[in-house]
Parts: structure tokens; sequence; C-alpha cells
């Protein structure tokens, strides 16, 4: 089960990983569009209302940016990193947050989110109803979850592609993540 | 089957064979003789190249085989490499 949740790279054939995770992809562009969820960076998420094109777009900018990055990162540490398992380790790191856009169902967060707009001033903080609050504190926690999960698969990911062991790859998945995250960013706000 | 120790238990260092001897006429060599380096590698090591020679150096029948994926594979015999390489250094 360990395996299954944390270290899939390390057993299933990129075959099986490329088929989850693509068919994963196709689920999670479909939730995103019909619970009105868009995915605006490699870890950034926000309730809008999107078209199935634009979520399509958004994740496959995300996987593109991770791909390239990660690819690039593990080619410096060893020579002999194939794509395909960076394409599946991006792949599949991301189903976990495949998830979140459940919480947003009859866009309860959404609501909740414009909700919490007039309880902004300090004084009135006491004053947040439970049920606009509960849903948001909920996702927050599920969310960091969800967070540290997905970067322990794309670590464990980009070790087994890589052959990636100590502290420098450490450093180097990390500084790739991060560009990652700002060129999804980036390419999200100004192409879609 | 009994477990070759390789490496000194005492101070790590590697260890060599002082004597071989015939189970036939008990004859008896000494000397100093240092250990191959593939009889240096750990046994999970040595079975690891062993089931390699036979699926004919094949990774991919060997991931198969392993039930691991074939990055992990190649990863596993790229350790080993550099251990044998290691040991061929400090010969």
């Amino acid at each position: 089960m360990k395996t299954l949740l944390f270290k899939p790279f390390e057993r299933y054939t990129e075959q099986k990983l490329l088929v989850t995770g693509s068919i994963s992809m196709a689920i999670g562009v479909i939730l995103t569009y019909v619970l009105n969820c868009r995915f605006v960076g490699a870890f950034q998420m926000i309730f809008d209302d999107t078209t199935i094109i634009q979520s399509l777009v958004d994740i496959l900018i995300i996987m593109s940016c991770l791909t390239l990055f990660l690819f690039i990162a593990a080619k410096f540490i060893y020579k002999k990193t194939r794509l395909i398992d960076i394409i599946v380790t991006a792949l599949v790191s991301f189903i976990p947050f495949y998830m979140l856009p459940v919480f947003n169902i009859n866009d309860i967060l959404q609501k909740s989110t414009k909700e919490l707009r007039n309880f902004v001033l300090p004084e009135m903080v006491n004053q947040m109803p439970l049920d606009t609050l509960l849903p948001l504190v909920a996702f927050s926690f599920f969310g960091l979850f969800v967070l540290i999960w997905s970067i322990v698969l794309l670590y464990n990911g980009f070790k087994t592609a890589a052959n990636a062991k100590g502290i420098k790859a450490i450093v180097i998945f990390g500084i790739a993540l991060v560009l990652a995250d700002i060129a999804s960013r980036y390419l999200i706000f100004h192409l879609n | 089957m009994k477990k070759l120790p390789v490496n000194c238990p005492s101070c790590e260092s590697p260890l060599v064979a002082s004597q071989l001897s015939c189970s036939e006429c008990e004859t008896v060599i000494s000397g100093s003789y240092s250990l191959p380096v593939l009889l240096q590698l750990s046994k999970e090591d040595q079975d690891f190249i062993f089931e390699f020679i036979l699926t004919s150096g094949s990774l991919k029948k060997m991931a198969a085989k392993m039930e691991k994926s074939y990055p992990t594979v190649r990863n596993k015999l790229d350790d080993i490499l550099e251990k044998i390489n290691n040991l061929k250094q400090h010969k």
C-alpha cells in the first residue's frame, strides 16, 4: 500500500503509470470544469468559472512545465534519465490534486470565500458564521495534506528516474519545482 | 548456505583468504589471496548480477521478473557498478 501511494515509480511499469496518469488527468479536467475550479500554477488552485478547453490547457501547461524543468534537473544529475519516466512522474504526482475540486460541489467554497469577504475587518472576525468557515478550514487542511503527498510523489518519481541521492539532488529538485511553478503560473496567466 | 564474510568484523577492512584446503586429500595451502571483486559484493548484489546474466543482460526482463520498474532495476545496476569501480580502485 505504501508503495502504491508514495512510491509507485519503483514498482509499476511506465506504460501502467502513463495510462493511470492520463486517465486521471482526463478526470481532473472534467472535475475542474464541472466544479468550477482552475489550476493556475503547479501548486495553486482557484475557484472560478471555466471552460473545458481552459481546464485542459491549464493542466497541460502545468504538466509541460513540470516535465521540462524536472527533466533538465534530472539530466543534470544523471545522463541516462529517460523522458518517459519524468512525464509519468508529473502525471502521477498530480493525481492527489484532482480530489480538491470535489470540495467545491454546489460552489460551496466559492460562496464561502465570497461571504468571508464581508468579515475582513479585525473586529468582525469573531462574527464569521461557522457554516461558512468550516468548509474552508476542512479544505485548507486537506489541501495541505494533498500538497505534501504530491511533493513526496514528485520527489520519489524524480529520485527513481534520475537515480538521485543526497542533499545536492534535493536542492536541484527544489529549484526545478519552484521554476516549474513560476513558469506555469506565468504561462497560464498570459496564455489562458 | 554460509555467508562468506568479506570485511573484518573488528576494523571493517577487506578480508583476504589465508588458507585453502582440499576436502579430498586434506592438502592445505597457506598464503594471502585477495578475494575476487564480485565476491566482495553483498549477497543481494551477487544475486542481482546472477539474475542479470540469466536474463542475458536484459534489464526489462529483469524488471518484469523482479516486479520492479525499469528505472529501479537500472539504478540498482548502476549502484553495483559504482561499488565494483570503488572496489577495483581500492585494490
